[in-house]
């Protein structure tokens, strides 16, 4: 598959998790505005939806896909029972040592440094950030 | 300082990846950054829970926002994992703890709309789009497979926020509209330069290990917001064309 034609349907896949049927009833005032062929238009929600099922399934579903969701669709590798209870981030000291290290701060670099971390390493924009306040 | 470490967990998933020496090095330092961003997102989510608890809604839902912070905290595992085959270790510098804005010049049911608008129908749509194309160019593998299972979380926590919207409609008058256009500009000043901070053009480029054009990441996210996020936050009824045009200014 082409880069255009993934960032094509990656878009469609967006575009769809922004509908759903709530007290709009059927309200599609933002038609897609590449439909795809039907296949493509399965594939793209198998994806999107395999594993991920909301608390209504029962009452949400997308506007625009007919097609049925294969239940059987690998959703992926299971995370281990004891990852979540895992102790996973932990109090420790590197470089000066004891040094509360804030993005921006030269401190903060010198930690990442001693690691080995990259700053401009790319395509990371994972996790959504703190959102912000809305300054008067 | 805090260290992320989440070596033991991480190396008990394994998946078998072959990569390629000429851009090791980059997914290495793509898949630990993922690791700490997506671990480091699960207290956004537990703020967020509380937040909803606060405006009323209903506990199914409340529990609901908990356990995406535990999809968050699992997404760091996973990417871990792909540290690990690809022979780094699961360890990384963790994210500074920030609070989750209180928006006290509001009431709580507009403050915590605040959040899921930047949070879910912002960042994570845009993870939805960047995910679901990384996906598509990349082989079937054990790596697609986590791609996969990042992807369908993040799809729900994506309808979070537009089931959110859709379903308050009737509680969003005029002045709440446009105070919430207001915090959109902003929102959308941050979304952007978060998201262009973190997709760098320029650097090594492997579909097969997740190392993304960045150049075309970039495309991908203004493609989204313009295509996809304010036609969809102005058929709302939320004024989110303004809102991205003044953007700059907020």
């Amino acid at each position: 598959m082409t880069r255009a034609d993934a960032q094509a349907r990656a878009l469609r896949a967006a575009s769809r998790v922004t509908f759903t049927l709530g007290l709009f009833g059927c309200a599609e005032d933002v038609p897609d505005p590449t439909p795809e062929p039907a296949e493509e238009a399965q594939a793209d929600e198998q994806a999107a939806d395999a594993g991920a099922p909301e608390a209504d399934a029962g009452e949400q579903r997308d506007l625009f896909v007919d097609a049925a969701v294969d239940p059987t669709l690998d959703a992926g590798p299971a995370v281990p029972p004891d990852a979540e209870t895992a102790p996973v981030v932990a109090d420790a000291e590197v470089g000066d040592g004891g040094v509360v290290c804030e993005i921006g701060d030269p401190e903060y670099a010198a930690c990442c440094d001693a690691v080995n971390w990259d700053f401009d390493a790319g395509c990371m924009a994972w996790g959504p950030p703190v959102p912000p306040a809305l300054l008067a | 300082m805090k260290i992320l470490d989440l070596r033991v967990a991480a190396r008990a998933i394994a998946p078998e990846v072959v990569a390629d020496p000429a851009t090791r090095e980059a997914a290495l330092h793509t898949w630990r950054g993922r690791m700490v961003n997506e671990h480091g997102s699960a207290p956004v989510f537990l703020a967020l829970a509380d937040q909803l608890a606060d405006a009323g809604a209903p506990a199914a839902q409340i529990e609901a926002v908990r356990a995406m912070a535990d999809e968050e905290r699992a997404h760091g595992v996973l990417c871990g994992s792909v540290v690990e085959a690809l022979g780094g270790e699961a360890l990384a510098p963790a994210l500074p703890e920030e609070p989750l804005p209180v928006h006290a010049d509001v009431d709580r049911f507009e403050a915590v709309t605040r959040n899921l608008l930047s949070v879910c129908c912002l960042s994570e749509t845009v993870a939805v789009a960047l995910i679901g194309a990384e996906r598509l160019e990349m082989p079937a593998g054990p790596l697609q497979d986590v791609l996969t299972r990042i992807l369908a979380d993040e799809v729900g926590h994506a309808r979070l926020g537009w089931k959110w919207l859709a379903e308050h409609q009737d509680r969003l008058d005029a002045p709440r509209r446009a105070r919430l256009g207001r915090y959109l500009a902003v929102a959308f000043a941050h979304l952007e330069a978060h998201e262009l901070a973190q997709l760098k053009p320029g650097g090594p480029v492997d579909p097969r290990l997740g190392v993304c054009d960045g150049a075309a990441a970039r495309a991908l996210f203004y493609a989204t917001v313009e295509t996809v996020i304010v036609p969809r936050l102005d058929a709302l009824g939320l004024p989110a064309r303004q809102a991205w045009a003044e953007r700059a200014a907020a």
